[in-house]
């Protein structure tokens, strides 16, 4: 650690191969894509490296990392809420077809990643906070700069979406 | 790193199917097999970790710039959305041959469409529904018209047409699942 923190690049890479699989997975259920998760992972590191001298240990360096991880994602979520009067929309819409339209194979076991990715991103950011990693309402309201009562319709919303899809 | 704190009082949390599901889910995933190489390249040109960042008034100029382009392209962006919301309301009857005003199935598109319209338009039903999503509903319902319109001009060159005819049905039922998908969209917004 101490090594990383003076600019190893080597031992930043030890770090990275010891935490990147679980930031990955976060970041893939709150994206819902793995291209975009990719990014984030390049961004939360990105981030960690800059920002690995100044940290003191308060909390674990995974705690640390995953809130990096968390910040990166709702700084790209903001920045697609401003792109949303673009293209964004058109695939929310895809996506959304996509959680409604019935099963084309009938008894195929649900993969619940890919009906949670199927959500359209902001209802998919706090359900993912809210039952995945166990945030408060009034952190994911917070965090997301949203109204707490929104959050929980969201988060209310997305259950029964996914409950639906899971008794298909 | 999941924390699945209590749940409050007011919330129950997921049904225990879905409970399940959820706790199955793997706590690691693998990155991209490149991830590692091209993070190196990146953290290689930057500089060494824990100098202090300079940002130089040149860096605040060109930010200050792409943030007022930035924002003239939102602009721009919700301009041209509420101009084709407003252009995408053509009379779904207008085009349509006698028999298919007696083609149910075609009656109830119709009717869906016209339904579509008057909601999506409807400020107190679709206030939170984003401006830039009705454009891209209306916009999917446009061009699927336009390739309607082209089968059907085909079918009517050649009425034995069997592909043609086959089109029109694929279209109609792709522009029936697409409104169907907008109102449920537009319900739970």
């Amino acid at each position: 650690m101490a090594r990383a923190q003076r600019g190893d690049d080597v031992a930043f890479g030890v770090l990275y191969q010891r935490h990147a699989p679980r930031i990955f997975a976060l970041l893939s259920r709150l994206a819902g894509d793995n291209a975009l998760a990719a990014e984030l992972l390049q961004d939360t590191f990105v981030q960690g490296w800059r920002a690995l001298p100044h940290w003191r240990g308060e909390s674990a360096l995974a705690t640390w990392l995953h809130r990096i991880a968390v910040n990166a994602h709702l700084g790209a979520l903001r920045a697609q809420r401003r792109r949303d009067a673009h293209e964004s929309c058109e695939v929310e819409l895809e996506k959304l077809a996509g959680i409604a339209a019935p099963s084309s194979e009938p008894g195929v076991r649900l993969d619940i990643e890919r009906a949670i990715a199927a959500l359209p991103p902001r209802m998919r950011t706090a359900f993912v906070l809210r039952d995945v990693e166990g945030f408060s309402y009034d952190e994911i309201a917070q965090a997301t700069d949203t109204a707490a009562g929104t959050v929980r319709a969201q988060v209310s919303r997305a259950r029964l979406l996914l409950s639906r899809e899971i008794e298909r | 790193m999941s924390r699945h704190a209590p749940h409050t009082p007011h919330d129950n949390g997921p049904d225990p199917q879905l409970r399940a599901a959820l706790d199955a889910l793997p706590e690691e995933r693998t990155p991209p097999a490149d991830s590692w190489s091209h993070l190196q390249r990146t953290i290689a040109t930057m500089p060494p970790a824990g100098a202090p960042q300079v940002r130089t008034r040149r860096t605040r100029v060109r930010w200050a710039a792409q943030a007022a382009l930035a924002a003239s392209l939102v602009v721009t962006l919700s301009v041209l959305a509420n101009r084709s919301i407003r252009q995408a309301s053509p009379d779904p009857l207008a085009d349509l041959s006698d028999d298919e005003r007696r083609d149910p199935r075609v009656l109830a598109l119709v009717a869906q469409t016209r339904n579509w319209h008057a909601a999506a338009h409807d400020s107190a039903r679709s206030a939170r529904w984003p401006m830039a999503a009705r454009a891209a509903v209306d916009g999917a319902i446009e061009s699927t018209n336009r390739e309607l319109g082209s089968a059907r001009a085909a079918l009517a060159r050649d009425p034995s047409d069997v592909s043609a005819r086959e089109a029109i049905d694929t279209l109609r039922e792709r522009q029936r699942a697409l409104l169907q998908h907008a109102m449920a969209l537009l319900d739970d917004i």
